[in-house]
């Protein structure tokens, strides 16, 4: 690689960088709303194999545990993000959407042999995918 | 005997083809593209292929590994430049692998990763130090075959084959994110370091020209071929179970959830089994991988049939290669990123690898009857081409889709 693509590629690198410090934008928002849709959704997936007592409860605690940690991530940097006006109201509602699908992942890492608790929560998620999706098209 | 011992040879060669950067982008791409990077899986495992059949007949008939090659054919500071990259790109695939281990470890035991990351190199250290070569790329090799449970799970649960098909077919797309894709799994497929594995496993095993040819082309062939089966398994069963819920997989258990919907405890077992070993066995191989690139680049005693008084410095550098692997993963960084950052550098590294190949293969100074043919001529060359423009997209594609991220 030449200095100058070298040079090029580290000015871009900065660039992209410094961008993570602008106000939060549509399409980052997005982006949490996807992420958010995808944890819920694989939650849903997972509970449903508790449902159907066809998993190890090993498995189930470690992956909904690290389902539930990631979207207690995406709660808190939706909370701490500089938010513009226009968008309030939807990230206020994706926090809250965030922690409760993040409540429902840790029943679910908690009782991972639980049939019953399992379809409550896989029915609980399925609402949960359904009101982020909701937000996601109102934007 | 002879059929048995080839047909050994195949099976540990298609366990062994899969690693955590296959599992990774597989299955990411499937569950954001469908069947549609198929075609990204069959380029590169052609590539991997052509290649691993140059360097296994390279190794074979001049008795010299791949990177004995590179630093006589580039010259030192070509050479010197390819070793740090590819020293660099190995660790890091090492460090993805063993972390892989403690992950599947965590989701079989439910213990701390933490806890399991030294667990993961003691086992790897022990391993490496007692088993001879031949016996660890069996073990590895054959357990990582449980993996056949993706293609069992991408079958049954009824994929639609027109789609498959037509995934199959190289075509474009509007989106960044599906030529990062598409780069990753070639990559994946590519890795430098299976060719310099690959090369010096023929030395190892004491290969000869005379009998042993055939085995190579069989090896490569099939025992790659095959394996890339194993890697569109991976990418039907996530097009099948997370496309059409628009699920991101971002870590290893998702992708062990493919098969537990599809085939319930007993496929998310198999799965759990068969990434254990396929990323356990990369681990070894990445390992091995670096000794071998610094021990012949530098004209050291290498090899593991000598033994560690035999060979004292390959000995120290595999040694220092796993504690440098442990420190990264030490660090608490994520494997799966560290995997995705590994396999897009590794492409930048790969015609430094892949040049020096096919310019010793196809010289009948060195090779006399045994040069390349006019296939291997031609997709070798043709290889070379698309890896550089592989190599030239890798980096801007990981900067303008964030690591794949698609932000």
């Amino acid at each position: 690689m030449g200095a100058r693509a070298a040079i090029g590629l580290v000015l871009l690198s900065l660039c992209l960088g410094l961008g993570g410090c602008d106000p939060f934008n549509r399409d980052e928002f997005k982006h949490e709303l996807d992420t958010l849709h995808s944890v819920s959704a694989e939650g849903g997936l997972l509970a449903g194999q508790v449902v159907k007592q066809d998993t190890r409860t090993a498995f189930v605690r470690v992956q909904a545990g690290h389902l539930a940690s990631t979207a207690d991530a995406r709660a808190e940097k939706l909370t701490d993000a500089d938010v513009p006006a226009d968008l309030r109201p939807q990230v206020e509602r994706t926090i809250s959407l965030a922690e409760e699908i993040s409540s429902q992942l840790q029943d679910l890492e908690f009782s991972p042999g639980d049939a019953s608790k399992a379809s409550q929560v896989q029915n609980k998620l399925r609402g949960l995918t359904g009101a982020i999706d909701r937000v996601e098209a109102s934007l | 005997m002879k059929f048995l011992q080839i047909a050994l040879g195949i099976l540990a060669a298609i366990g062994g083809f899969v690693d955590i950067g296959d599992l990774v982008f597989a299955t990411q791409a499937g569950s954001a593209f469908g069947y549609q990077l198929i075609w990204a899986i069959i380029l590169g495992v052609i590539g991997i292929a052509t290649y691993a059949e140059m360097s296994g007949r390279v190794a074979t008939v001049t008795g010299r590994p791949v990177f004995s090659v590179v630093r006589q054919r580039m010259g030192f500071s070509l050479a010197l430049l390819t070793l740090v990259a590819s020293l660099f790109v190995n660790l890091l695939t090492l460090a993805a692998e063993t972390g892989g281990i403690a992950i599947v470890l965590n989701l079989f035991f439910d213990v701390s990763y933490q806890a399991l990351v030294p667990v993961a190199f003691v086992v790897l250290a022990v391993v490496i130090w007692t088993l001879p070569f031949e016996r660890i790329e069996r073990i590895f090799g054959y357990l990582g075959l449980a993996l056949v449970v993706f293609l069992v799970a991408a079958v049954k649960l009824h994929p639609n084959w027109h789609s498959v098909a037509s995934g199959a077919i190289p075509h474009g797309h509007s989106s960044a994110l599906y030529y990062y894709f598409a780069v990753g799994l070639m990559a994946s497929a590519l890795m430098p370091y299976e060719v310099y594995f690959y090369s010096s496993g023929a030395i190892e095993e004491r290969w000869k020209p005379s009998k042993d040819l055939g085995l190579n082309r069989v090896n490569a062939v099939l025992g790659f071929g095959l394996g890339g089966i194993l890697a569109i398994a991976l990418v039907m069963t996530a097009a099948q179970v997370f496309h059409p819920l628009q699920i991101q997989p971002d870590s290893l258990g998702t992708a062990a959830l493919g098969p537990n919907v599809a085939l319930g405890q007993t496929g998310l077992l198999l799965a759990m089994v068969g990434m254990l070993f396929a990323v356990g066995g990369a681990a070894i191989d990445t390992c091995f991988a670096g000794a071998y690139t610094v021990a012949q680049f530098c004209g050291w005693e290498w090899g593991k049939y000598r033994e560690a008084r035999g060979a004292p410095r390959f000995t120290l550098a595999w040694i220092a290669m796993l504690a440098a692997g442990f420190v990264i993963v030490a660090t608490g960084i994520d494997p799966v990123m560290i995997t995705e950052y590994a396999v897009v550098f590794s492409v930048v590294a790969l015609p430094f690898t892949y040049v020096p190949v096919l310019l010793i293969a196809r010289d009948k100074t060195f090779m006399g009857q045994y040069a390349n043919g006019r296939l291997s001529s031609v997709l070798g060359w043709a290889y070379l081409i698309v890896i550089a423009v592989v190599a030239i997209a890798a980096v801007p594609l990981l900067i303008v889709t964030n690591a794949g991220s698609g932000l």
